[in-house]
C-alpha cells in the first residue's frame, strides 16, 4: 500500500495533490492515475487538471467547489496506478551533436568523468519517458539517464536559446521548443517541432510516452528539417506502444 | 452591421490584445496569459456592450494612440483613475463610454496609479481564437494580434455591433486594500516560523523586474530551511515564489506552467487585480489568510461587482 497522497493549497483556487518530493516513475504513475480516476469521474467544478514529476495540480472554479469538497471527493476514488498509459508512442528524435549545437558537451563530460563521445552515447542509449509537459508549450520533461548523468543546472543560465536545442540536467533530457532564457547543458540539436498550432494536437508528446534520441549527421539534420518544414508527417518518427 | 477599424498610431510602451485568459491547456505547457486586471477588463468591456470575456487592449504603464476607420465605435477605459481618453481634445474620464466617429482620433492620457489599464470597444477586438482565447502570448508568439504586442501601423478590426449607448459607472472599482493576502503552500514547510512571521512584519518594495510573467519585489529576505529548488511543480497565478535571493517573485499572466523554485503561498484570488495594477516602487504588506476566509471574501466581492455590473447595464450616460 502506497503512501497517502498530501493534499496542498496552491492558493484559493487550484489544490496540490502531491505524491513525494522526488522524480520517480513510479510516484509519477501515481499522478498520471489519479488525474485518469478524476477525468473519468468527472468531479464538478474542476477547470483543469496540471501533472507534474510529483503532483497534480486541479485548478477548480471557486464559486462551484472547493479545497475540502475535493480532497473528500478524491479521497473515495480508486488512483492505483497498475493501468499503464494507453495509446503511448514510441519516438525516434533525430540528434545532432555539431558543436555549434552542443556547446556544453565538453563541460558535461568533465562533470560526468566521461568522455564527449561517452555522454552522447548513454544519452542516446537510454529510452526516456515523458514524465509531463510544461513550462512552454510542448516542452516535455523526459527521463531518466543512468545516475552518471545527474548534473545540477548550469550556474548562469543562458539568456537565448535556439528553439530544437537538446539539453540535460539532472538526470533528465530536455528539447526547448521555443526560443527562450534556459539554464540546462545543452549538448545537441532536433529537428523535431515539440508544438505546432497548425496540428489538431499542437503538443507533440503526451506523458508516458517513450523518446529514444538518434545520433544523424548534420546533413541529414538539416535535411530533415527542410523535410519538416515542408509538412513530413512527424508520425513517421513514433510507433504506438500500448 | 458595421464593423470598425482602430488605426494605430502609437501603440504605447507594451499594449496587446488579451481576454480573460486561455484556460484548459497547462496540461500542456500552455500559459494562461490574459490581462493583468481582471476586474477592470469586466468593466471596460460591460461599459461599451461587450459580453465580459470579450477581447480589448490591455495598455501596460503608457497608453495607445489611435484613429477609428469605416464605422462609429463606443470606445472605455478601466483601471486607472487618472487616465483619460482624449477624444480630439474633449477629455472623457475613465469608466464611461463613448461614441467615437470615423476620423477621429484618441488617446489615453499618462497615469500613475495603475500597472495597466483596460481599453474597450464596442464589438471587442476580432481576432483569431487561438485555443478559445484571443489572448497574446508574447514568447509563445500566437495569440491576440500576431502573437505580438502592438506596434504603429497595425490595423484592428472590431467586432460588428449596432450598439451605440454611451454607460457610464457611479462608483470606483471595488479593488480593495491594506495588506495583500496570501494562502500559504505549497512549500511553506520550507520555511521557519520565522521566516513566515517576517512575510508578513515589512514592506515589501516592487522592483523594475516586474511584467506579464512576474513581479520581482525588494524587502526583508525569507531564508529558507535548507534547498530553494524543488521537484519543479506547478504554479497558479500569485504564486510566490522565493527564490536563492531570498526575495519574493510573484506570477502573473504569462508564468511558466511550472515552477522549480519554492512557493511559501499564493496571493488569494480576490487581490488578484490589485496585485496586477503593482507597478515599479509601489510598496506592499502581506498578510496570511486561509483559502476558506479567502473565497468568503471573493464571493462578497464577486457579488458587489455583479451588482455593480448590472447598475452600468440598466443605466445610460448622464448628458
Amino acid at each position: 500500500m502506497a503512501d497517502s497522497p498530501r493534499f496542498l493549497p496552491l492558493g484559493d483556487s487550484a489544490l496540490v495533490v502531491e505524491f513525494g518530493d522526488q522524480i520517480d516513475p513510479a510516484i509519477n504513475a501515481r499522478v498520471q492515475a489519479l488525474m485518469a480516476a478524476i477525468e473519468v469521474t468527472g468531479l464538478t467544478g474542476i477547470r483543469e487538471m496540471v501533472p507534474t514529476f510529483r503532483s497534480l495540480a486541479i485548478h477548480f472554479n471557486p464559486y462551484v467547489t472547493d479545497h475540502k469538497a475535493l480532497v473528500d471527493s478524491i479521497q473515495g476514488l480508486n488512483t492505483d496506478a497498475s493501468d499503464t498509459v494507453r495509446g503511448a508512442k514510441r519516438w525516434t528524435f533525430p540528434f545532432c551533436a555539431d558543436p555549434e549545437f552542443a556547446p556544453d558537451l565538453a563541460d558535461v563530460a568533465n562533470a560526468t568523468g566521461l568522455t564527449s563521445d561517452a555522454v552522447l552515447q548513454t544519452f542516446c542509449d537510454s529510452v526516456l519517458t515523458v514524465f509531463f509537459l510544461g513550462f512552454v508549450p510542448g516542452n516535455a520533461f523526459l527521463g531518466q539517464l543512468p545516475p552518471v548523468m545527474n548534473l545540477s543546472r548550469r550556474k548562469e543560465p543562458r539568456v537565448r536559446i535556439r528553439p530544437g536545442s537538446v539539453a540535460t540536467a539532472m538526470g533528465l533530457g530536455m528539447i526547448y521548443p521555443l526560443e527562450s532564457p534556459g539554464g540546462w547543458h545543452l549538448i545537441g540539436h532536433s529537428p523535431v517541432p515539440l508544438f505546432d498550432l497548425s496540428r489538431h494536437q499542437p503538443a507533440l508528446l503526451s506523458p508516458g510516452d517513450q523518446v529514444q534520441f538518434q545520433m544523424v549527421p548534420r546533413a541529414d539534420h538539416d535535411r530533415l528539417a527542410d523535410d519538416i518544414a515542408e509538412g513530413f508527417d512527424l508520425d513517421q518518427l513514433s510507433e504506438v506502444v500500448s | 452591421m458595421s464593423r470598425a477599424r482602430i488605426d494605430i498610431l502609437e501603440p504605447g510602451l507594451m499594449t496587446s490584445v488579451q481576454d480573460a485568459g486561455r484556460w484548459g491547456h497547462q496540461r500542456f505547457g500552455v500559459p494562461v496569459c490574459g490581462v493583468r486586471d481582471q476586474i477592470a477588463r469586466r468593466f471596460a468591456n460591460t461599459l461599451v456592450g461587450n459580453r465580459p470575456n470579450t477581447a480589448l487592449l490591455e495598455a501596460n504603464m503608457l497608453g495607445p494612440r489611435f484613429k477609428v476607420l469605416d464605422a462609429p465605435t463606443l470606445v472605455a477605459i478601466a483601471g486607472s483613475d487618472q487616465a483619460k481618453l482624449m477624444v480630439g481634445d474633449v477629455a472623457v474620464p475613465p469608466l464611461q463610454s463613448v461614441l467615437v466617429y470615423p476620423g477621429e482620433e484618441v488617446s489615453v492620457t499618462p497615469w500613475g496609479d495603475s500597472a495597466c489599464v483596460s481599453i474597450a470597444f464596442g464589438g471587442g477586438v476580432d481576432v483569431p481564437l487561438v485555443l478559445g482565447s484571443a489572448s497574446t502570448y508574447m514568447r509563445g508568439g500566437f495569440g491576440g494580434f500576431q502573437g505580438r504586442k502592438l506596434e504603429t501601423g497595425d490595423q484592428l478590426t472590431l467586432g460588428p455591433t449596432t450598439d451605440h449607448t454611451e454607460r457610464w459607472c457611479q462608483q470606483p472599482l471595488p479593488y480593495g486594500d491594506g495588506p495583500l493576502p496570501i494562502v500559504l503552500g505549497p512549500q511553506h514547510d520550507h520555511f521557519s516560523q520565522e521566516t513566515l512571521a517576517t512575510l508578513t512584519q515589512g514592506d515589501y518594495v516592487v522592483t523594475n523586474d516586474c511584467d506579464r510573467m512576474g513581479t520581482r519585489f525588494d524587502g526583508q529576505s525569507l531564508p529558507h530551511v535548507g534547498d530553494f529548488n524543488i521537484v519543479s511543480d506547478a504554479m497558479a497565478a500569485g504564486s510566490v515564489q522565493i527564490p536563492g535571493g531570498k526575495t519574493p517573485i510573484i506570477m502573473g499572466p504569462d508564468r511558466g506552467t511550472v515552477g522549480g523554485y519554492t512557493k511559501i503561498g499564493t496571493i488569494a484570488t480576490v487581490a488578484m487585480s490589485r496585485f496586477g495594477r503593482l507597478k515599479p516602487r509601489d510598496r506592499v504588506r502581506f498578510v496570511v489568510t486561509s483559502a476558506h476566509e479567502a473565497l468568503a471574501d471573493l464571493r462578497a466581492k464577486e457579488a458587489d461587482i455583479r451588482r455593480m455590473l448590472m447598475w452600468i447595464q440598466a443605466h445610460k450616460a448622464r448628458s
